[in-house]
């Protein structure tokens, strides 16, 4: 028994594993996620959170940092690039790579992950000469490739496409996991099995080698390593004290080469090894509880009064220190609180009762257009002929590949076939001005694009993933429906297959 | 037990639970590329998920179990010593000695040879880098590596140029950092042949006006750049694009 008791002593959560945990429960505080099986869609999604956290996450609350830089590179929207812009600068300058040691989802999966005891890897000039890789996927990924196909005028998130292990973990399996997505396993391919390999690696690798993503591969953490020596936050190294006996690099499992350098994830680990406490957390100094300082040799040299001044002294420090980490951790835990029911029982609208299905009838729906002689697109009118419903939204990379099979159906067969784009409700979008600039042949041709501004793609349709293709025929019933790319191939010969039967 | 025939314990373990993982790791991809190369537009259905993924349950489970075993390990053997996780940085041992040592001519013209020697190897190892990353550049700027629609065919197409780009950076820095460790080596042997100096000077005290104005700039920038992103919308279009399901980002698309 006492052995038991030791053991959970020992292995008791330290103040550092709570916070992570706190912290990857706030960002992902939208748990009836999990159950439904769909994303948050409030308001409180255009905060980004500091960490590295799917927004395609069932439970996730806030959007991505990383996602929305990318999006931002390709927005036509240039306030986009300078709000997400602001957001990670100010992360950077108050919190530095602490982030990255106390608030990082992921971060926290690769530690739990290495405390499975296996022979461990340690750290060397190798380890240390990979670690310059994560600054060449965020130029690479993160940065050059949006940019060269935002010139192109195409969404690509290069990052989170071909190497973010995140979103598969968070998202794909998060979403796919739920018995009401099982649509969405017609969407897995080569992109799936690629991302798969790449987050089973990622997690195996974490077992062996300390933060194996964060250490080589995460451009979120080369970003904020840049505001390291500047941050708010963080741990600090008296110069004075310091021996350079190097126990604190020693003891440290990232690649430093000093405390507080661009590799350092002020996780704190070092302040207890160095033997002159030199090492010790920057930051408020009313939050933070004092270093045991040995002042012996210093007390002797004071009178008695003086040493009963300077013991009172510190007696109000420690109890004003005392007293405001209590209030910050009860403002903390109310905002942890406060946030599970506003994301679960509060913003929580009814699932939309999705009644379409192939075999029943579409829905009669009434759509704004975009451009062209029509004002309104209402599918009762157009009984008789087949209809093409694409829904789609201009920031969807697959959405904006596939219009052009859909564009050339409706000029190839403009008297049996009706071709309807409908663009998701974004208050934003200039549609007929992107549509203008992008793809004039979109608005001269036959295909007719819509606005949902009556949300029928959520409530009707229960779209939540984008691009979807419903195909109707000339009595109103729904032939084909998918979730996901489709080719062109396959779009002519379900169109065909409509008019056959 | 003895120290000894713990750690062997403990070595074995952790080399069998390596093993196992490593196992499993490569069971999942084997199951996912079988899937895939299945056949057929949409290779994942539940039944075939069900098919593989069932197929290597035991295997998951075995070694789900070693973890658990390594708790009930960890009850039986005493707890192994702390070690840590790195040799100390040569650099900053040679800062130190720096510091206290008698600036002597020889040791002034040692210091200076190879001092010289790591900004050649560190000149040198940029320079290379540079002509490693030529073939990365000049593909990602040529416009026919961009064949729209492919787009993804484009990106795997850059890769190789990526990796050539990635795997010699890699190569350059360590060889570097393995030279420069040496240079730093010698230069501390000829350091301790001197003799040590009466007037170290005072440790110049870290100069915080830089960091404080640079955090005043970078904070106003922001502040700025967030009220211009705020009133142009930006706020709404990173909602837009985080309330629908990103596929691509998490394999769908």
């Amino acid at each position: 028994m006492k052995k038991i008791l030791s053991f959970f002593k020992a292995h008791r959560p330290s103040k550092r594993r709570l916070i992570q945990l706190y912290a990857a429960l706030l960002f992902n505080a939208n748990l009836k996620g999990f159950a439904t099986g769909r994303i948050y869609k409030g308001p409180l999604k255009n905060i980004c959170t500091p960490g590295l956290n799917c927004y395609s996450c069932p439970a996730a609350s806030g959007a991505c940092p990383l996602g929305s830089l990318q999006n931002s590179i390709y927005s036509s929207n240039k306030s986009t690039l300078y709000y997400v812009g602001a957001i990670l600068l100010l992360y950077g300058l108050f919190f530095g790579r602490w982030i990255c040691g106390f608030l990082c989802p992921f971060g926290l999966v690769q530690e739990l992950l290495h405390k499975i005891p296996t022979p461990k890897l340690k750290k060397s000039r190798f380890t240390r000469a990979l670690t310059y890789l994560k600054y060449v996927i965020l130029v690479f990924f993160v940065i050059l490739i949006p940019l060269a196909y935002a010139f192109r005028n195409f969404p690509l998130p290069g990052f989170c496409k071909y190497i973010c292990p995140a979103g598969t973990l968070e998202g794909a399996l998060g979403l796919l996991s739920n018995a009401a997505n099982q649509s969405y396993l017609g969407m897995l391919g080569p992109l799936f099995t690629w991302k798969f390999l790449l987050m089973v690696s990622f997690l195996v690798a974490a077992i062996f080698i300390f933060r194996f993503f964060c250490r080589f591969l995460c451009p979120l953490g080369a970003i904020y390593g840049l505001f390291n020596r500047i941050s708010f936050v963080g741990v600090k190294v008296d110069r004075k004290s310091c021996t350079e006996c190097g126990l604190c690099v020693g003891k440290c499992k990232m690649d430093v080469r000093r405390v507080g350098d661009t590799e350092c994830i002020y996780c704190g680990e070092c302040i207890s090894v160095c033997p002159t406490q030199a090492i010790s957390w920057k930051g408020p100094s009313v939050l933070l509880a004092p270093n045991v300082i040995d002042t012996e040799a210093e007390d002797a040299a004071l009178s008695a009064e003086e040493k009963e001044m300077r013991a009172q002294i510190k007696r109000k420090e420690a109890k004003r220190g005392k007293i405001a980490r209590a209030v910050l951790a009860a403002l903390l835990a109310l905002l942890l609180g406060g946030a599970l029911v506003y994301y679960n029982f509060i913003d929580n609208p009814a699932p939309p009762a999705v009644g379409v299905a192939v075999g029943s009838t579409c829905p009669d729906i009434t759509l704004d257009l975009v451009g062209g002689e029509q004002e309104k697109f209402v599918l009762s009118e157009n009984r008789g002929k087949i209809t093409v419903l694409n829904f789609w939204y201009t920031t969807c990379g697959p959405c904006v590949e596939e219009l052009p099979h859909f564009n050339k159906l409706a000029n190839e067969n403009p008297a049996s076939v009706s071709v309807v784009a409908i663009h998701l409700d974004q208050a934003w979008v200039d549609l007929p001005t992107w549509i203008a600039d992008v793809h004039p042949e979109w608005g001269e041709g036959e295909m007719l694009i819509a606005w949902d501004t009556d949300h029928v793609t959520e409530e009707l349709f229960g779209v939540q993933a984008c691009p979807v293709t419903v195909i109707v025929d000339e009595d109103g019933v729904i032939t084909f429906l998918r979730i996901g790319s489709v080719s062109e191939e396959t779009l002519y010969a379900e169109v065909e297959r409509a008019i056959l039967d | 037990m003895s120290e000894k025939t713990a750690r062997t314990v403990r070595l074995l373990y952790g080399c069998v639970l390596s093993f196992l993982l490593v196992l499993t790791g490569l069971f999942l991809i084997l199951s996912a590329l079988a899937i895939y190369y299945g056949g057929g537009e949409s290779p994942y259905t539940p039944e075939a998920i069900g098919e593989r993924f069932s197929a290597i349950a035991l295997p998951v489970s075995i070694t789900l179990g070693a973890i658990v075993g390594g708790i009930v390990l960890h009850f039986v053997l005493p707890a192994p010593a702390s070690r840590p996780h790195a040799r100390i940085d040569r650099r900053a041992l040679l800062a130190r000695m720096e510091a206290k040592k008698d600036a002597t001519a020889a040791y002034t013209d040692a210091a200076r040879k190879e001092r010289r020697l790591r900004l050649i190897l560190r000149v040198g190892t940029g320079l290379l880098s540079l002509v490693a990353a030529i073939p990365a550049i000049l593909h990602l700027s040529a416009p026919e590596s961009f064949r729209y629609p492919a787009y993804n065919d484009s990106v795997i197409a850059a890769m190789p140029s990526l990796l050539l780009f990635s795997a010699s950076l890699a190569i350059l820095l360590t060889v570097c950092g393995i030279l420069c460790d040496r240079s730093y080596a010698r230069q501390m042997k000829v350091l301790a042949t001197q003799s040590a100096r009466t007037d170290v000077p005072a440790e110049k005290p870290q100069s915080t006006r830089t960091a404080w104005i640079a955090r005043v700039l970078i904070l106003a920038i922001a502040l700025v750049l967030l009220t211009v992103g705020i009133i142009g919308g930006g706020m709404e279009d990173v909602l837009s694009k985080a309330i629908n399901i990103c596929t691509e980002c998490i394999g769908l698309g």
